[in-house]
């Protein structure tokens, strides 16, 4: 999701109209059906998350007492799950961040020339990201599996050794983090792809006469040059690793034991299996500040592939 | 020769000396660069290689080890008992008619609006372009609860209506538009309108026959979005047979892992996956290009 590029695209103005001869309604009636669905399914709801918020919300209770900011105070203070389930979100945000980013690098680095077969292998780097990934998860759950799977089977053909990869709780995150990365690398190969088009040429060029080697091109030229792209990716990947969910609820259940229960899997078990929805909202509004936080650091810095 | 020598000429002392470098060294290079991407890429379609292959074996062969690549026997039978145990047709079904209806409304409304927000003028055009776009850093997460509240009190619970309501407009998809066809000449609107013409008129004749291309990457990325759709049917239906493809099946594999029905849900996953395989492989240039504008998320 590019948020920076389509907000920095949007704040360019079309061309300024010579003469107008339509009623001044008219354009209301084009944005109309848009404006509606926005207000019944963003803004009217989000103003009623935070009314729930500050409410003792249980469903199915007649009454739902005003407690002001009890429902966060009780997070940060009383909720040892919730502390917890912050930790991990970070945890496995930030495995998924690092290794989607340097595996996308390296991948575009490679790619980022003409070679045979370069077409079909684009292709398959591109494949897991398109698909769906409830049946994918699945799959990839079977692969996991410590006794049958296949990733276990081949492991331990070779070293003679298998990993409990969704069975530990040491193992859940890190397992997921691989299986994520699998998922996302496709797409942060291509923004960084993207990025190396715009690494000038001539300054790649210079260092090669002045005899830098590969690395030293790299590390001095092309790295620097990439930083809003490296910006880019960390943004994207921690805001997509943060609102992981699917794969948590086919392949972890947020176990073993609570292993893998993140943010978004808390909130909606708080929310839709206690059915504490006022603790569930105050939880998505912590979840959607970090979000927030980092859609403002996207826009300031960093830079995606043009729309252009 | 004289070519020869021109290109010589023409070459950067640098690539020259490279050029120059043992050949053996740049085979050995090459190898290494084939051998480390062939790598990667079999690991990225293994579990779809996987999950096809192992469709159309026996449960036994699935879990055999060292496992087979392709089936000893082409068992189509898990398929047969992926559509008959389970109703698998159904759920289909139902996420074919929930994106039919996604789209049709995504389109509309995107279209639409992208015009008014190309090419006409009015007082709240940036305030509320703006507020649109500003809707995409809302998580999902945070309007479920009053998505769910409401969607229940309209007793929309189960129903086709209450699952696509969250989806039925896109950001992503009315910035699409109005980018596209910001594209398009004033000229062209500017002599419709001397015609006569209405603005919905340019609307229906000028503007939409022009936006194709773009039209048709946003009912692309609109359509693989929907039919990955879990989080928002998971929360508002439990019906079975209203479930969509992708929820059915996660009920699914619940009962048939008990049940050790390994292959009837490798067949099933790969009814869920097949549409969308199709649909990348068909479009796979214009998806790859411009995957960064569909706001598609993990």
């Amino acid at each position: 999701m590019d948020v920076t590029t389509v907000l920095r695209l949007a704040k360019r103005r079309t061309r300024p109209r010579r003469n107008i001869k339509y009623p001044a309604w008219v354009p209301y009636f084009f944005v109309s059906p848009a404006i509606l669905f926005y207000a019944v399914i963003y803004i009217f709801p989000i103003a009623w998350a935070l009314y729930i918020s500050v409410h003792k919300f249980q469903i199915g209770r007649p009454d739902n007492p005003f407690v002001g900011l009890e429902n966060y105070r009780y997070l940060f203070f009383d909720d040892k799950i919730f502390r917890a389930s912050l930790v991990r979100t970070f945890y496995f945000s930030f495995g998924f961040v690092l290794t989607n980013s340097l595996v996308g690098l390296i991948l575009a680095l490679l790619m980022n020339r003409w070679f045979v077969g370069r077409y079909l292998y684009r292709m398959a780097f591109f494949i897991p990201v398109v698909t769906s990934i409830i049946p994918m998860a699945i799959v990839w759950k079977f692969l996991y599996n410590t006794d049958l799977g296949l990733f276990n089977g081949i492991l331990n053909r070779l070293f003679g050794f298998r990993i409990p990869w969704l069975s530990d709780e040491k193992w859940a995150i890190p397992s997921l983090i691989i299986m994520a990365t699998w998922r996302r690398m496709g797409y942060a190969m291509m923004v960084y792809l993207a990025g190396l088009q715009d690494v000038p040429r001539e300054h790649i060029e210079a260092a090669m006469v002045d005899g830098a080697n590969a690395w030293q091109r790299f590390w001095h030229v092309i790295w620097p040059a990439l930083a809003p792209t490296t910006l880019f990716v960390l943004v994207t990947s921690s805001i997509t690793g943060m609102l992981t969910f699917g794969e948590i609820y086919v392949m972890t259940e947020g176990g073993p034991g609570q292993a893998t229960t993140v943010l978004s899997y808390y909130i909606y078990r708080t929310s839709f299996e206690f059915l504490k929805m006022g603790r569930g909202a105050a939880m998505s509004f912590v979840l959607f500040i970090f979000i927030f936080i980092l859609t403002l650091i996207q826009l300031r810095y960093a830079r995606g592939p043009q729309t252009e | 020769m004289s070519t020869t020598l021109a290109k010589v000429a023409a070459t950067p002392v640098v690539a020259r000396a490279h050029r120059a470098r043992s050949k053996v060294w740049r085979r050995i290079g090459m190898g290494v660069f084939y051998i480390a991407l062939t790598a990667v890429a079999i690991f990225c379609i293994t579990p779809m290689v996987w999950m096809l292959l192992g469709s159309f074996k026996y449960d036994s062969e699935i879990l055999a080890y060292p496992p087979t690549f392709l089936p000893k026997y082409w068992l189509y039978q898990n398929y047969v008992r992926a559509t008959t145990l389970i109703p698998m047709g159904r759920w289909f079904l139902n996420s074919v008619i929930l994106a039919a209806i996604t789209e049709l409304s995504v389109l509309t409304t995107a279209s639409l609006a992208g015009y008014a927000f190309a090419h006409l003028e009015f007082r709240l055009k940036r305030v509320l372009f703006l507020s649109i776009l500003g809707t995409m850093m809302i998580p999902f997460f945070t309007i479920m609860i009053p998505l769910f509240l409401m969607v229940s009190r309209l007793k929309l619970l189960n129903t086709y209506l209450g699952m696509v309501l969250p989806g039925l407009v896109s950001a992503y998809g009315i910035f699409l538009m109005r980018q596209f066809m910001s594209t398009i000449p004033t000229e062209l609107l500017e002599a419709a309108r001397i015609d006569g013409s209405s603005e919905f008129r340019i609307w229906a004749e000028i503007i939409i026959p022009n936006s194709r291309p773009a039209l048709g990457t946003l009912a692309l990325f609109t359509f693989l979005g929907s039919w990955d759709s879990f989080t928002w049917p998971l929360v508002i239906v439990n019906q079975r047979p209203m479930k969509p493809i992708a929820l059915g099946l996660v009920e699914f594999t619940g009962q048939l892992a008990f049940e050790t029905k390994y292959g009837t849900l490798l067949a099933a996953s790969s009814i869920a996956v097949v549409p969308v395989l199709i649909v990348f492989i068909l479009a796979q240039e214009q998806i790859i290009e411009s995957f960064h504008l569909s706001g598609l998320k993990g």
